[in-house]
């Protein structure tokens, strides 16, 4: 049962970055179409580290991104 | 999958942009939904609110947009944030409520929120799922 994290920072002028984290498969697009439709316009849309995690890999060992070697 | 996206925001929703105007403390007037401008030309808006200083500004929606964007005299604009500063402020309190209210619906908790030195908000929301 992975737990799911949303993360936001809004500028002061508005912009947001958003991270989404502990996803599987494409669902991720998913959780956060919805919000995203409604904020505005996606700028930049990258995959961060964890998305080349396949299902049976452990999520834990790698959710400090900055700990992450290939 | 996880992804980073960046975002520009856009004054997309009626509601968390009324809650927006609201939480900065501006009082929105939807009795009167128009603007009176220089030499007193009246200019219709769907959301319409006075601000200090006696300016009264509103929000129409642009087809074009697909947005609301504000209607203002630029001449006769006396509250002291300047108007970008004034677009900045609602635009990143649109975002929060929209961020809020649409997590929320999804069932996310927030788990931290920060104001940070550079004047951006900090939000961590999280769910358990199967």
């Amino acid at each position: 049962m992975p737990q799911k994290t949303l993360r936001f920072k809004i500028h002061q002028d508005g912009r947001v970055e958003e991270t989404v984290e502990g996803f599987i498969g494409n669902s991720c697009n998913e959780a956060t179409e919805n919000l995203e439709n409604s904020l505005g316009k996606v700028t930049v849309k990258n995959k961060t580290s964890d998305a080349f995690i396949s299902k049976n890999e452990n999520l834990q060992q790698l959710n400090n991104e900055s700990n992450v070697t290939f | 999958m996880s992804h980073f996206s960046t975002i520009k925001t856009q004054l997309k929703e009626a509601e968390p942009l009324i809650k927006a105007l609201n939480d900065l403390g501006f009082k929105v007037n939807q009795e009167e939904k128009f603007v009176k401008g220089y030499r007193g030309r009246f200019t219709a808006v769907d959301i319409s609110m006075d601000l200090p200083g006696e300016t009264k500004v509103g929000f129409k929606w642009n087809n074009n947009s697909n947005s609301y964007e504000l209607v203002a005299d630029l001449d006769l604009w006396k509250f002291e944030l300047p108007v970008e500063r004034f677009i900045s402020k609602v635009t990143q309190m649109y975002a929060y409520q929209t961020i809020i209210s649409k997590t929320k619906e999804d069932g996310y908790q927030i788990v931290e929120q920060k104001n940070i030195n550079d004047g951006s908000i900090e939000l961590v929301l999280t769910k358990w799922e199967n």
